[in-house]
């Protein structure tokens, strides 16, 4: 599904090159869940940030589904992003002057789609993340876990096979954190999603099938 | 995306209010401006109901003359201008030309009902010296008679229009309080002050000056002697004519000048108030539109984490650029609404009732691109900085 070759990124200014990450290979199978551990600045968001087509590798190539996309444009990379991935961050980035629903319609609307068809799709992610009481509502009149199930639902809306998550539960309380940890589980389980959570927390991590670990910008297993 | 980016701006109301009043007030200024700069573009292109060309004018200070001399001399000044080969025909016309500070008016009354109209003052020559055209009825000649019962008027198609819908005006009766005033004849139009200067209700009354009937001339003459001179008159000419004048009245001030040579003056008086009005709105529109791209600008770079999502999300780069715009847009599109409704108002209450509808709808229009035009152009840098931002960095930016 996603194959990653010899991928190195070094950040450079004028002084100072900073080796972000360096000699990364990993192919990730459809269907597969794994996550992505090291300490903090090891690399793990800009890995997951050249799986996402957010940023771009300084070397080694990124393949989705067996195509190089180091090629692409703007508008097929953003396309590709659109159709084929769905995204969870650390702090859910939701709109707070949009609603809960239209938080949730956000991918599809750079998609062609009646907005009728936006609205059955975007109350149905709800549903299956428990948030059908709360569409009319706001981001900041819900809890931090709310927020993230919010989040979750506009990341599966488009029916992605793949989804990125960058530390799902890292603002949440344990309890909250294993919630959003079930249903996660429970998109690879039933939908086959394939899913890259990247997280600080090993019992989360050993529910995933694999870890990569990254030290220093460097795969160390 | 249309109904996204309404919704989204609809949801922000409250912190776009004071951008939005911004905008609502500019575009009321703009819009009272531009109805004035509309107008006299309009009044610029219509019939000013005479011509000026070829025409010179003597201005005379009788100072403290007695009344047998001026009488004296003026017959000797009259028999001059009459004698001389280079003047075609002259007229006593005491109506200032290109004096838009000088204004005559009095109220006139048929049928009960009373406008306000403004005198002008010709004698029979009037006419054929400043080529007024008459379509309807005559203008003055020998047997319109001083002290009559009814003195004749000549009076302009807007005075006709307003007291007489029907059109039948000639043959008909007019007051001035107990004074009564029959018209004679229709002119198009005398818009005298300048060519940028409103359609006026006028109506002429005669100016006697023959050289039997110089008494009382203060009151019925004027003190400007118009010159049609189709022929060279330059400088020397007018050394010639001065010469000739100071001859005759040594005491007296002379002052000889083209007609013509008032315009510009009478155009500046006359655009007076729209060019300060216009310099207002610019400075009022560069501030509305340094605001405005302050604004966005200061949005955008507040919205990075937004723009990094948008992008994560699927939104290509032109489709960031079209959103940062379309929300200005749209923003705009609310506000003008506003403004609309406000604006509307001028016509629909007859606040300027010298401006016609279309002059309205002209200057709205007007008013509508420019200040789209404004937030287009403001919204261009700022919607490009946004598709520059790398999504990667944005979505880290809190």
């Amino acid at each position: 599904m996603i194959c990653l070759e010899n991928i190195a990124k070094v950040y450079r200014t004028d002084k100072i090159e900073t080796t972000a990450l360096r000699g990364i290979n990993i192919e990730i199978e459809k269907g597969e869940m794994l996550s992505v551990m090291g300490p903090s600045g090891c690399g793990k968001s800009t890995l997951l940030n050249i799986m996402g087509l957010l940023d771009k590798p300084s070397g080694g190539n990124v393949l989705i589904e067996g195509k190089k996309v180091d090629q692409f444009g703007d508008i097929r990379l953003a396309a590709l992003r659109n159709r084929k991935i769905g995204f969870i961050f650390q702090s859910f980035h939701l709109i707070n002057d949009l609603s809960v629903v239209d938080n949730v319609e956000l991918p599809l609307i750079y998609r062609l789609m009646s907005g009728q068809k936006r609205r059955h799709l975007a109350l149905e992610a709800l549903e299956r993340v428990g948030l059908s009481t709360r569409t009319k509502h706001f981001p900041n009149q819900l809890s931090g876990g709310q927020r993230q199930r919010v989040a979750i639902a506009r990341a599966i809306v488009g029916r992605p096979e793949i989804i990125l998550a960058d530390e799902p539960t890292g603002n949440l309380d344990s309890l909250m954190g294993a919630e959003i940890m079930e249903i996660l589980l429970g998109l690879n389980r039933d939908d086959k999603a394939t899913i890259i959570m990247v997280t600080h927390d090993e019992h989360l991590a050993k529910q995933t099938q694999r870890i990569i670990r990254l030290f220093d910008g460097a795969q160390v297993s | 995306m249309f109904n996204h980016l309404m919704k989204f701006i609809w949801n922000r109301r409250k912190r776009n209010l004071m951008t939005s009043l911004g905008i609502i007030i500019s575009f009321l200024v703009l819009f009272l401006v531009l109805t004035i700069i509309v107008k006299s573009a309009g009044n610029y292109f219509k019939t000013q109901g005479f011509n000026t060309d070829k025409i010179w004018f003597i201005t005379f200070d009788w100072k403290d003359a007695e009344q047998s001399e001026i009488q004296e001399t003026f017959l000797q000044i009259n028999n001059l201008v009459a004698g001389d080969a280079e003047i075609e025909n002259y007229s006593y016309a005491r109506t200032y030309i290109y004096s838009p500070w000088v204004m005559s008016a009095t109220n006139l009354e048929y049928n009960e009902k009373e406008l306000s109209c403004h005198i002008a003052w010709g004698d029979r020559e009037t006419a054929d010296v400043l080529k007024i055209p008459v379509i309807e009825g005559r203008w003055f000649d020998e047997s319109d008679l001083p002290d009559t019962e009814e003195e004749s008027i000549v009076v302009s198609q807007k005075l006709i229009d307003e007291f007489f819908p029907d059109g039948e005006g000639i043959g008909k009766t007019i007051m001035r309080g107990d004074d009564p005033y029959r018209i004679i004849g229709i002119v198009p139009e005398f818009r005298n002050a300048s060519r940028f200067s409103d359609s006026r209700r006028v109506f002429f009354r005669q100016t006697y000056h023959n050289a039997e009937n110089f008494t009382d001339f203060r009151e019925s003459m004027g003190q400007r002697i118009l010159l049609k001179i189709p022929g060279q008159f330059n400088a020397a000419s007018e050394m010639a004519l001065l010469k000739k004048l100071n001859k005759i009245a040594p005491g007296w001030t002379f002052d000889v000048r083209e007609l013509n040579a008032l315009k510009n003056n009478a155009t500046m008086i006359t655009l007076l108030l729209p060019i300060i009005l216009g310099i207002v709105s610019i400075f009022m529109l560069v501030n509305v539109g340094l605001g405005l791209f302050g604004v966005i600008w200061y949005q955008t770079e507040r919205r990075k984490s937004e723009v990094g999502l948008r992008r994560a999300l699927g939104a290509p780069k032109k489709q960031i650029y079209l959103q940062i715009i379309g929300e200005a847009i749209v923003l705009t599109t609310f506000s003008i609404l506003w403004g609309i409704l406000f604006a509307v108002q001028f016509p629909l209450l007859h606040v300027f009732p010298s401006v016609e509808l279309i002059t309205y709808m002209q200057a709205l229009a007007l008013a509508i691109v420019i200040i789209y035009g404004i937030t287009f152009f403001c919204a261009l840098y700022p919607s490009r900085q946004a598709i520059n931002i790398e999504p990667a960095e944005a979505l880290h930016y809190e």
